[in-house]
């Protein structure tokens, strides 16, 4: 409520009172009826009146009441330098809705906003505090007086009554006009407050949209990707399942609903390659929901409407907030039964390739070898292509050996049968069968540390074999290889050195993958597939061991295994 | 031909060039050697003729070598070793099927063969 502080050299309060005290009848009359404008006004305000009728109510109510010429409510525009006419009683036509007032100094209601009081005009022509707006000038406009319409954060503009003829407004006049002015703040306010709401609504329904729209979106990808999609939340609930899904579970349509992880998988028919059930803590959804990142698990499951087996490779990952806190995981997962089965035939095809091979190599081996053996005045020169022949069949052999495990190793189906072996006697023993073919080279064993492991007799067998080969096949000098077993920790190591050509650095990174061959082209290539370190690899992995090397081009080799020792047998307690 | 060794090997095997082979090499050892090209013809051969040995190969047409295993010892109580030849991987445990006395893969070393031979044969 603006408090008025009266025009320059009003009277004094008293004098003011006591002046209304001694009003006339119409004059009490004329009050009594401002007040029934005003409680009207409000009446309107409250009950929910549009703004524009409000502001034509009030003018008309100022204009009537005070039997004023003309009235206006004025807006101040968001620019602060100019107001908008938005209603009016006594203007010439095309004024109301369109008329602007300068503001400032530049009208009689921008020097009320100015003043932040309100203020009366007694003559246009004599007066000096503000300019009169061309609106004036065109209607004759003589005296008037203006206040404030308040606002929350800024005052909303202006409310005046004018005459053309000369005229003094009284201080109920003022105030009257102050009261209309008020109810009308006090309405555009709740209006203001309301059209932000529906602002605020407006844009909650958009984004409701927005969001609506995107969620059909993903439910759509979702829902015509091959691959399977579950969701678990924290509990370990799924919570959502693609179509693709659902269909891997044999389910038809609908979501299903109360599955927790162990139920998937159970409905899923889900196991290891090997048959093997996965453990709790082995289910990929669980793993991500524990932070883990889990890539290409390979798993089958088996559909038991259809009955087919189908193999799944799954990738989960866990799903965060923001701030990095789980609050589910998710997996995918795709049947990648096409490539296993295509995997699977290709390693028939080889394995039933090597079989047919081993006949005639037997045959080829076995008459250079009898010819050898059954003829002592064989000439020399004979004697060597037979060798020849011998040590081809054999090469021959190896590769088919390697083919049929590199098969057997590819379908997981490699079977260890593990016993407790005295390891240096069985590295002796390859030393020396190896020494026997041996023609350039010297097979000495270095170390022999009284370590017992568990393992595969045949396949540790054919990982020092492997070893020593690489290790005589490239030392083409013909200098030793050196074997050795030792004890390093609670592992066995066995060693195979030699001072040959070495692993040139840049291909060092590759040795042991399959079919990697790290002499190729060079004067050092000795032919042969480039399984037998993967092959060796894999076997020491099985055996939980490891299989690392140091290499020097030019200067040689050290290939290094290790295997963990049986348990509870130190180097102290063994045999 | 009279020799120091007058026992007799069968061997049975599907490959014509692997029959030569090992008859070659257990000739040239002594021994008398007797071949057949499958499980039935194997069958009619010892009708004829009891071996004191028998190397039999597995993987045969017209009859394979689990085959005549069990055809052999239901026929006859003779207490003949046989010793599988077998490019197999398990040969231990095919010959552990058809109850063997021994077992040789292929390729092989000419100079184990013919030890195994020589051990069979006077293991009996």
């Amino acid at each position: 409520m603006v408090g008025y502080q009266g025009r320059p050299g009003a009277g004094d309060t008293q004098q003011r009172r006591r002046a209304a005290s001694t009003d006339s009848p119409a004059e009490l009359g004329a009050r009594a009826r401002q007040q029934a404008a005003v409680a009207h006004l409000g009446e309107h305000a409250l009950s929910g009146a549009g703004l524009t009728a409000l502001l034509d109510e009030g003018a008309a109510a100022a204009a009537r009441e005070l039997a004023a010429d003309y009235s206006k409510i004025l807006e101040l525009l968001p620019d602060g330098e100019r107001l908008l006419m938005r209603a009016g009683v006594g203007w010439k036509d095309g004024y109301v809705g369109s008329a602007f007032i300068e503001a400032g100094t530049g009208s009689q209601a921008g020097y009320t906003l100015l003043s932040d009081e309100p203020v009366v005009l007694e003559d246009a022509a004599a007066e000096d505090r503000f300019a009169m707006p061309a609106l004036h000038h065109e209607h004759h406009i003589t005296s008037g007086v203006s206040v404030i319409i308040s606002g929350r954060e800024h005052s909303f503009g202006i409310l005046g009554v004018y005459t053309s003829s000369q005229r003094s407004f009284s201080e109920d006049d003022i105030h009257f006009l102050q009261s209309l002015a008020n109810v009308l703040a006090t309405a555009i306010e709740r209006k203001r407050a309301e059209e932000e709401r529906e602002l605020l609504l407006a844009e909650v329904r958009q984004l409701a949209e927005t969001s609506q729209s995107r969620a059909a979106e993903l439910q759509g990808i979702l829902n015509n990707m091959l691959d399977g999609v579950f969701v678990s939340d924290l509990k370990g609930r799924i919570t959502l399942v693609n179509n693709a899904g659902i269909g891997m579970m044999g389910l038809r349509g609908e979501q299903p609903v109360g599955l927790g992880i162990a139920d998937l998988q159970s409905v899923l028919g889900m196991s290891h390659l090997d048959g093997r059930a996965f453990g709790q803590d082995e289910r990929p959804l669980t793993r991500a929901l524990a932070g883990e990142t889990v890539i290409l698990e390979d798993a089958i499951i088996f559909s038991p409407e259809s009955r087919r087996r189908s193999f799944i490779r799954t990738n989960a990952v866990p799903i965060r907030h923001d701030d990095g806190k789980i609050m589910g995981a998710v997996a995918v997962t795709r049947d990648v039964s096409a490539l296993i089965e295509l995997e699977q035939l290709k390693d028939q095809f080889i394995s039933v390739a090597a079989h047919e091979l081993k006949t005639p190599v037997a045959v080829m081996k076995g008459f250079a070898q009898a010819l050898l053996r059954t003829d002592d005045n064989m000439p020399p020169v004979r004697r060597k292509m037979l060798d020849a022949i011998n040590r081809g069949s054999d090469r021959i052999d190896r590769v088919v050996q390697d083919l049929l495990d590199i098969s057997r190793f590819h379908a997981g189906r490699l079977d260890l049968v593990m016993e407790k072996i005295y390891l240096p006697d069985l590295v002796e023993q390859v030393a020396d069968r190896e020494s026997l073919s041996a023609t350039k080279h010297q097979i000495r064993l270095t170390d022999a540390s009284p370590v017992v492991v568990l393992g595969d007799r045949d396949r540790l067998e054919q990982v020092v074999v492997n070893l020593i080969d690489n290790a005589m096949k490239y030392s083409p000098g013909g200098w030793d290889v050196e074997v050795g077993v030792r004890l390093a920790g609670k592992d066995a190591v066995v060693q195979v050195s030699d001072r040959g050509v070495g692993i040139p650095r840049e291909k060092q990174g590759h040795i042991f993958e399959r079919f990697y061959r790290a002499h190729t082209g060079t004067a050092f290539d000795y032919g042969g597939m480039g399984v037998g370190l993967y092959i060796s690899k894999e076997i020491v992995g099985r055996h939980g061991g490891r299989i690392w090397f140091e290499s020097r081009e030019g200067e040689g080799s050290v290939f290094s295994f290790s295997l963990p020792l049986v348990r509870g047998e130190g180097a102290d307690e063994q045999l | 031909m009279p020799t120091s060794n007058s026992k007799t090997i069968l061997v049975v095997d599907d490959d014509q060039d692997l029959l030569d082979l090992l008859a070659f090499v257990l000739s040239s050892e002594g021994y008398d050697v007797m071949t057949a090209s499958d499980g039935r013809e194997a069958l009619d051969v010892v009708e004829d003729k009891m071996p004191n040995l028998i190397l039999l190969d597995m993987k045969m047409p017209v009859m394979d070598g689990w085959k005549f295993a069990a055809a052999f010892h239901a026929r006859y109580d003779e207490i003949t070793p046989i010793v599988v030849v077998t490019a197999a991987e398990n040969a231990e445990k095919r010959a552990g099927e058809i109850g063997a006395s021994g077992w040789i893969s292929k390729p092989f070393d000419v100079g184990s063969l013919v030890r195994v031979v020589r051990q069979q044969l006077t293991a009996v």
